[in-house]
């Protein structure tokens, strides 16, 4: 028993001489960053953090600051759509954050929530005003949107994040939080210098991966400007949105009970919803998924008009089919316009709170 | 528990330390049986889940009591398919689905390797002169080890009773700094070699198995090739490295366990692959059926010249059983008689070989560089294409064979071959120049440097586990 013992203890010395000094390098090669007004995931690539979801789940520290605070949620037409340089001067008296997640349905977003509100405090949860942005893709079942090889099934981008550097452990009945949340920076510290590791190893084979994977390199906002989708490419978008569903014709309830409970969770909290429907470009706002989505929103909307605290922005049909880079990504020229619809419509909610408005005219 | 986790570790472990904490025999194998008894336990979600187990465990031993007091040929036939009838019942092989099956979910994990275990027990109680039954305690802790019931290695009875009267030996600084060592070593293999294969396999086998009509023939075989050549990766270091870490915890539990691999790809045959590759498994094989059909066909077929031939024949027969043992689907039954019929046209060969060149020139010929290499590489591509089994139902095979083509499939062989070969000289390159910075190494090692490697490892195996979604299955366990 000695032996072992004594192994162990000179294992658990040099590993930890070892990771002071990994760590110590770590920081003198990128310093931690205290993040500094509102947050946007979009920015994501350019951090430490690199994705939208750990940046999310990482970064989400700073929302602890009580603050007047207006909160994205939804999936990349949300977050590309509502620009935080765009949407902030319209709101000045609001933190604006987006924090959408990139392919997300509505029971990630459920997560993102519970995640921010475990960082806030009770009067933070008040000061908070929550956008979610949605559309039919949104309404994708969990069994058919999280099941790839690469991940446990049921596995949200979230759930990865959580269990990726230990801060949970799989549970019977779900994710087992292991760190406290109060300990969110000082686990942040130690992870950082798998950050770095991470990050340098993704610059490093960065060109690699463009070669091997054969992506298309990002387009500019120039090129955005000026894409026409073709039929063709329009048929694929619709197709591929079916195979999302499983070739199903029709949207299923159950991600609409999630948003339900999603709404009253945030207004119980005090705080207060919109929720935005976003543009659509005619050609996909006609198949069968999108009538049968628009149905179940009516009656949907229907329960839900009596909630105080909550609105509907629709914005559907507001703009053009020229006016989209895909099937639902705006185009930068147009982006400043979608702000302005929702800001306006912010706006409106509080001043028929009593609230001074909060929009920019 | 996951052998290849963190909480067997620490389960194994605190297991360690309780069993050295006193010296006596008698404490040791209580604290063994208790850890093979929790290890079952947190297969389970409820009790009754275990009996079918049990039942089996109890089953086998009746079988093994009653060849070893009767001696006889009908006995042991008697306990062979009775053992086996019941193996086959509880582990419900889909092509008896028509069969009743017992009414819960139970415990089947292990049960491959119990009844290895069970029939050569079965087997050697007629042979050997047992005068005493099997001590049913030290029957348990040999049928349940908790660190070779999920896969092997297949230890030998007696070998474990020699374990088991030296469990009262004291440890020293140099066998747990070697079995620390080993266990660190095993999980990078699984982590970060098996993981990062395993990452390049689902990448290049998601766009195999869609089987992409668009994509070039050329192309597509290039992929096939790669998602074949990452999956035997996957399956070697993942495997070999469950083994590192179980037999590296025997070492801190006084036992001697086999070991399992040796080098494979360095065989240069199809059938020196297998002594080289689940060397315990292959032995099994070798002693309770390749030897005894030998006889039998020796027996039948008396003539010298026939010999060679026989051998063939038992090599298919073996080879065939072994693929099939491995699954219990018909893909399975494609996988034995690919291994089947490499091992015997692998014997065939060599002994056409010999025929023709006659034995001092076939030893020389076996001799030279480029033969050997192209062997390891021909050698490597066989066992990679006939794997593919593995990964791919009845349906993707037949789908997959017929978008290859012959052309296809001869083409990703020779590619394999090729790339397999040229790996094999750049791995002995790569391997003399480590085993000479190995031996400058050595004379700055002391108990700080290589804890400190040992850590600088832990450091990798985490920095890489975080990069993938999904730490790697223990792949083995689903055969």
């Amino acid at each position: 028993m000695k032996w072992i013992l004594k192994q162990t203890a000179w294992l658990l010395a040099s590993l930890a001489v070892l990771y002071i000094v990994i760590l110590g390098v770590s920081l003198l090669l990128v310093p931690m960053h205290h993040q500094e007004g509102g947050l946007e995931t979009r920015q994501a690539s350019k951090t430490l953090y690199m994705t939208e979801p750990k940046y999310f789940f990482l970064n989400r520290a700073s929302l602890r600051t009580d603050a007047d605070r207006l909160i994205l949620l939804g999936a990349s037409n949300t977050l590309g759509g509502f620009r935080l340089d765009e949407l902030q001067p319209l709101v000045p008296n609001l933190q604006v954050n987006n924090l959408s997640i990139s392919g997300a349905n509505i029971t990630e977003m459920r997560q993102a929530y519970d995640m921010i509100r475990a960082v806030q405090s009770p009067d933070g949860k008040k000061r908070s005003t929550y956008v979610i942005g949605v559309w039919y893709g949104l309404f994708v079942p969990d069994s058919l949107k999280w099941n790839t090889p690469d991940r446990h099934a049921g596995d949200t981008d979230l759930d990865i994040e959580r269990f990726r550097y230990g801060f949970y452990r799989r549970g019977a009945d779900g994710p087992v939080q292991i760190l406290p949340i109060e300990d969110l920076e000082f686990g942040l510290l130690l992870i950082h210098p798998y950050l770095t590791f991470d990050k340098l190893v993704r610059d490093v084979t960065v060109g690699l991966r463009a070669r091997l994977l054969k992506g298309k390199p990002a387009l500019t906002d120039h090129e955005r400007n000026q894409t026409v989708i073709p039929p063709e490419q329009q048929a694929k978008y619709i197709a591929f949105w079916e195979a999302q569903f499983g070739g199903a014709t029709a949207v299923p309830k159950e991600q609409f009970e999630v948003l339900t409970a999603l709404v009253d969770d945030i207004l119980d909290d005090g705080g207060t919803v919109v929720v935005a429907d976003l543009p659509l470009p005619t050609w996909l706002a006609g198949t069968a998924l999108n009538q049968s989505y628009n149905a179940l929103k009516t009656d949907w909307l229907k329960a839900m008009a009596s909630r105080k605290g909550f609105s509907f922005v629709e914005m559907q049909s507001t703009f053009g089919d020229d006016e989209f880079v895909d099937e639902v990504h705006p185009k930068p020229r147009i982006t400043k316009e979608w702000s302005h619809v929702l800001a306006t419509s912010i706006s409106n909610e509080t001043a028929k709170a009593g609230v001074a408005p909060a929009v920019t005219p | 528990m996951d052998v290849a986790s963190i909480t067997f570790v620490l389960f194994a472990l605190a297991a360690a330390l309780i069993f050295h904490a006193v010296a006596n025999p008698l404490y040791r194998k209580t604290v063994l049986t208790l850890a093979n008894l929790a290890f079952i336990a947190s297969y389970l979600a409820e009790v009754r889940q275990v009996l079918p187990l049990a039942f089996f465990l109890l089953f086998g031993y009746g079988m093994i009591e009653l060849v070893r007091q009767r001696r006889s040929g009908w006995a042991l036939t008697l306990g062979l398919v009775f053992t086996l009838a019941l193996y086959i019942f509880l582990k419900r092989f889909s092509f008896l689905s028509d069969l009743p099956t017992l009414p819960f979910s139970y415990l089947i994990i292990g049960l491959s390797y119990i009844l290895f275990r069970i029939v050569h027990l079965i087997v050697d109680a007629r042979s050997e002169p047992w005068d005493k039954p099997i001590e049913p305690w030290s029957y348990l802790n040999y049928t349940c080890n908790f660190l070779t019931m999920v896969s092997g290695p297949i230890q030998r009875y007696e070998d474990f009773r020699k374990g088991e009267q030296s469990l009262g030996q004291a440890l020293n600084a140099d066998t747990v700094y070697r079995s620390f060592s080993r266990i660190i070593v095993g999980f990078v293999k699984v982590s970060v070699i098996s993981a990062t294969a395993n990452y390049l396999f689902q990448d290049l086998s998601a766009h195999v198995i869609a089987g992409s009509d668009t994509m070039p023939l050329v192309k597509f075989t290039v992929y096939y090739g790669a998602a074949a050549a990452a999956y035997t990766g996957y399956l070697y270091f993942n495997f070999s490295g469950y083994m590192d870490i179980v037999i590296a915890f025997g070492g801190l539990f006084n036992q001697q366990l086999p070991e399992n691999f040796n080098k494979p790809f360095a065989a240069r045959s199809f059938l020196e692959f297998w002594n080289r590759w689940h060397m315990t498994l292959s032995d099994w094989f070798k002693i309770y059926l390749f030897t005894p059909l030998m006889r039998l066909l020796a027996t039948n077929f008396q003539s010298p010249a026939l010999l060679p031939y026989l051998g063939v024949i038992a090599f298919f027969i073996t080879f065939l059983v072994m693929g099939v043992w491995h699954g219990t689907t018909l893909v399975f039954v494609i996988y034995g008689l690919l291994m089947g019929a490499g091992a015997s046209v692998n014997k065939m060969w060599q002994v056409k070989l010999g025929q023709v060149l006659g034995k001092k020139r076939h030893q020389a010929f076996n001799k030279q560089s480029v033969y050997i290499y192209v062997c390891r590489g021909l050698t490597f591509a066989y066992f990679t294409v006939a794997v593919t089994c593995l990964w791919v139902d009845m349906v993707q095979l037949e789908n997959l064979f017929a978008r290859l083509g012959a052309i296809g499939l001869a083409a990703a062989m020779l590619g394999l071959t090729v790339v397999a070969a040229f790996g094999a000289v750049a791995w002995d390159i790569g391997a003399a120049i480590c085993a000479r910075v190995k031996g400058v190494a050595i004379r700055f090692e002391n108990v700080v440097t290589r804890n400190l490697w040992l850590a600088s490892l832990i450091v990798l195996i985490a920095a890489v586990s975080s990069f993938y979604h999904k730490a790697p299955d223990f792949v083995y366990r689903a055969f």
